[in-house]
């Protein structure tokens, strides 16, 4: 326990001076941040709740939006749509992404620290931009997939589908269940194995019996997050949903605004469904990891136990070899042919090589600033948000406040909120704001750190459990003041998560979108929101340099973090 | 003269009480133990003490100085008490030398570099771990971390140093071994100390006074010696050490004489006569009181061996005495073979009277 919190006390001369110049300033930190959550989700409610357009006065509650969603059967179908598309991605990631782990963890597959590198990739790569690639590689008639099918006689394959909504999306998700199945293998005591064996258990009874239970919580934990992050993704459908005219409730929502007069409350009432959904997942993964989830993250680390695959090896090799070839090869090569040709025509000569697109960037009105805007918004939204993650975590776990448990209710929304919801909710709060932010890129920066709290709460958090108390209550009792316990012990020793923690941050801000699009006004684009709007010009080579601009970006932090920084942000 | 002085400490988690008015007055220079099983208090008290931990109720006074007055609301914060701590997880700094954990507290004092260099050097000395100010704890072994630790509470020269179960971590030889140097240390620099642990034998050694703990209640306190000899109750007496206990027969037993009988039927002499004890009483008697003895006299009773484990530097006897299990440790090897009948006594002095 710290000095601050100790109830009615009379000081001595010199502590008494200390208690005067300590401002604490976490109560009010605690109410900024429960306030931008949950400003947006009450102005949801309230535009749920009326049909007065944003900005107008209010003119009574009704319920008659709630009676359209039900009755229409548009709008039915994109929830139907929505749940069809998370499911089915969901399925595909988990077994792909399972499987993934397994062959990385456990067998004797050829080459295994390169191929967990590779997995990877597509995480950090996003699935709006492996959309885009792979809307390339199959172009009607000219993308390479679809000529190679061609060739070998296939009929070609249609990127605009459900179909490859799902497949995109699985690949990309899948990296989020290798995480979790990973690090949930590696902190199996092999012995629990050992002891399967011995009581006469064969290899596939041990692996279904005993291992598959004992992974089980990280498996329904992935697939659950999973789950919230698919039906709440926005960029991957919007990409390859809207030719077919196949509707989710994100790109319904976005349809609903970007209509003449737009529909926010019918936005609003969608948006709140989409909650509704995504708080019961994240409420339940909760439940199945209550107390689990974090012995993981300071687990001994055990070292498993290796399969001998035989000649099996080079199967699961080929299998993870196809993954990360579909995921990440095949996209990047595409979008960096396409970059670098005036236009793409299916012919592969590297006379055809120009910077032209380059240099069109460059000279362009939009994207230096879209450059800016963004490395600035990533910068800004990532440092304020570890600082956040700091302040929160310290009276999470060093105080005995009253308001822990309400916090961490708090902390659950944005967790489950899909971002174009946010988005949503923010653009109504901050037009009624008294502050001007709305218009702004402060409006992003807030949405931003709104939007991922939570996940850099538990990531500064897994860092912070892993300082025992006693190092800080040992600065204590040599006289060290509350000041000095941090100077001294917790901020030294929290420095390489919070690294960590930020970097990751980083990466997930230069990639987003969801939230953006909603919020963005011209002048202020990211590069995200640049991209999708070049789509709708039909500007491939464009897209396709700037997606290789964000990639090096992304890359070079990457890059930094595990070289410099020697941060595995696998583990993060 | 009371030096340092608890009382009537008492600390709530939601419904649990944690400690239960406790208090405790020590002598300038002698050392303490809070012994008790897990859950007993013998932390919290610890802790409240050092200030990491804010009583409810109650009193806490050092060399004159109140630290901690529940009523007038007064509480001195852990790092204006004066006081030094060894932790069970050792707590040293891995991001600091061993220098340099040593160093923070005269650092924070405001001591100047060359005097800092001087003590760190002679407290390291002091607990053996001279000329190791430039290494990291991660390359030191338990032990050794554990003398840094002691260290580092040592440097500030404070008042009274609090243990919190420093010995617990290290494996048994080492355990045995340190007992003994941290005893010694303690006496040679007259330090005041309170002494938490699980482990009586390390009690006995280290402690000049010692209090069990149950429940957050004391359940008893004297010399370590006393307490071993005439443990009040079945807690006291289980907690220190294994014992024989029969449950006393009230009606055909006479306390003011000392003749016993258990409810199983074994009569037995006591010289602790005292008739006034009333309630459930126990006859108890320690293993090692048991002797091997063919010659009929007071005490002397035929048994029948269940079985027998060589322990070692003893023999562990599970004797069948009129129907009740009992437990007889003889000195070496002295193997009997089980459903063999032989003849114990235990002198009358060596039978105590318990409370339940």
């Amino acid at each position: 326990m710290t000095v601050q919190e100790l109830p009615g006390r009379k000081l001595s001369g010199a502590g008494l001076l200390r208690s005067g110049m300590r401002i604490d300033l976490l109560p009010g930190i605690v109410a900024i941040v429960a306030a931008a959550i949950l400003a947006p989700i009450g102005f949801l409610v309230y535009g749920a709740l009326t049909t007065t357009a944003i900005g107008q006065p209010f003119a009574g509650l009704t319920l008659r939006n709630f009676a359209i969603v039900m009755s229409e059967p548009a709008y039915l179908t994109a929830l139907l749509n929505t749940l069809y598309v998370g499911f089915a991605s969901t399925i595909l990631a988990t077994l792909i992404g399972a499987l993934l782990a397994w062959i990385i963890v456990r067998t004797d597959t050829p080459g295994r620290a390169s191929l967990r590198v590779g997995v990877m990739i597509p995480f950090f790569l996003s699935p709006f931009i492996g959309a885009l690639a792979w809307t390339l590689l199959l172009q009607r008639d000219l993308g390479p997939l679809n000529l190679l099918f061609g060739a070998i006689g296939l009929p070609q394959v249609d990127p605009y589908s459900v179909k490859m909504i799902v497949f995109v999306m699985a690949i990309y998700y899948a990296p989020y269940v290798f995480i979790f199945v990973s690090s949930a293998l590696l902190n199996i005591d092999p012995a629990l194995e050992e002891a399967g064996h011995m009581s006469g258990l064969n290899r596939r009874q041990v692996l279904l019996r005993v291992t598959m239970p004992l992974i089980a919580p990280a498996i329904l934990s992935g697939m659950l997050l999973t789950f919230v992050a698919t039906a709440g993704q926005f960029g991957v459908p919007a990409l390859l949903g809207t030719k077919p005219r196949f509707f989710v409730l994100t790109t319904y929502m976005y349809q609903l605004l970007n209509r003449f007069p737009s529909q926010y409350n019918l936005a609003a009432t969608l948006g709140l469904v989409m909650l509704a959904i995504a708080c019961f997942g994240v409420w339940l993964q909760s439940r199945l990891t209550r107390g689990r989830s974090y012995v993981t993250v300071g687990g001994k680390g055990f070292r498993p136990r290796i399969l001998q695959l035989g000649s099996l090896r080079w199967l699961a090799f080929s299998y993870v070899g196809a993954f990360i070839l579909l995921g990440s090869v095949l996209p990047m090569a595409m979008l960096l042919w396409v970059s670098l040709v005036p236009y793409y025509d299916a012919t592969f000569s590297l006379s055809r090589l120009s910077l032209e697109h380059y240099r069109e960037l460059m000279s362009g009105r939009l994207i230096l600033p879209s450059l800016r805007n963004t490395i600035f918004l990533a910068v800004a939204a990532s440092t304020i948000a570890v600082l956040l993650a700091v302040a929160l975590n310290w009276m999470l776990l060093r105080t005995k406040s009253v308001w822990r448990k309400p916090l961490e209710f708090v902390l659950i929304i944005p967790a489950a909120i899909p971002h174009v919801v946010l988005g949503v909710g923010m653009l109504w709060t901050y037009i009624y704001a008294p502050v001007p932010i709305y218009g702004t890129i402060w409006i992003l920066l807030i949405g931003y750190v709104t939007g991922f709290i939570t996940q850099a709460v538990r990531n500064v958090q897994s860092s912070f459990l892993q300082i025992d108390r006693s190092l800080e209550e040992a600065v204590t009792m040599v006289g060290g003041s509350r000041l000095r316990v941090i100077r001294e012990v917790t901020a030294p020793l929290l420095r390489p998560g919070l690294v960590g923690a930020w970097i990751l941050l980083f990466i997930i801000y230069v990639r987003e979108l969801s939230t953006s699009i909603f919020l963005y006004s011209p002048g202020n684009e990211v590069m995200s929101v640049l991209m999708f709007n070049m789509w709708g010009e039909g500007n491939w080579g464009g897209i396709s340099a700037l997606a290789m601009v964000q990639m090096v970006l992304v890359g070079a932090v990457v890059y930094l973090a595990s070289a410099v920084f020697k941060v595995d942000l696998g583990k993060a | 003269m009371t030096y340092l002085s608890v009382q009537g400490l008492r600390k709530e988690f939601g419904a649990f009480k944690a400690i239960d008015d406790v208090s405790l007055s020590l002598g300038r220079g002698r050392v303490c133990a809070l012994v008790g099983p897990s859950g007993c208090g013998k932390t919290t008290t610890l802790r409240s003490i050092a200030g990491l931990e804010t009583p409810d109720t109650g009193r806490i006074e050092l060399d004159g100085r109140i630290l901690f007055d529940g009523q007038a609301g007064i509480v001195v914060p852990p790092e204006e008490r004066n006081l030094g701590m060894v932790f069970q997880s050792y707590a040293l700094w891995p991001h600091k030398t061993i220098g340099e954990n040593v160093a923070l507290g005269l650092r924070i004092k405001g001591m100047g570099r060359a005097d800092i260099r001087e003590r760190v050097g002679s407290v390291l000395t002091l607990v053996g771990m001279g000329g190791m100010e430039e290494r990291y704890p991660a390359s030191l072994s338990g032990g050794q971390q554990q003398r840094v630790a002691l260290a580092r509470a040592l440097a500030l020269r404070p008042k009274c140093i609090l243990f919190d179960e420093p010995l617990s971590n290290l494996d048994v030889l080492l355990r045995e071994r340190m007992r003994f140097e941290i005893r010694d240390l303690l006496v040679k620099l007259d330090i005041t100390a309170v002494y938490v642990t699980h482990d009586q034998t390390e009690a006995m050694v280290i402690a000049d006074h010692m209090i069990v703990l149950n429940a957050g209640r004391i359940e008893q306190e004297g010399a370590p010696a006393d307490i071993y000899a005439r443990p009040r109750n079945r807690f006291t007496a289980e907690f220190l050490g294994r014992t024989n206990l029969l449950a006393l027969d009230h009606a055909t037993s006479d306390l003011a004489t000392g003749s016993l009988r258990s409810r199983s039927g074994v009569a037995l002499q006591t010289s602790d006569r005292d008739p006034r004890r009333s309630g459930d009483l126990l006859i108890a008697f320690r293993p090692e009181s048991v002797r091997v003895d063919e010659a009929p006299g007071p005490n002397s009773f035929a048994t029948r061996v269940i079985s027998a484990q060589f322990l070692g530097s003893q023999t562990q006897l599970t004797l069948d005495l009129d129907g009740e299990q009992i437990i007889a440790l003889l000195p070496g090897k002295q193997l009997r073979a089980p459903e063999e009948s032989l003849r114990i006594s235990v002198a009358p002095q060596d039978v105590l009277v318990l409370e339940e």
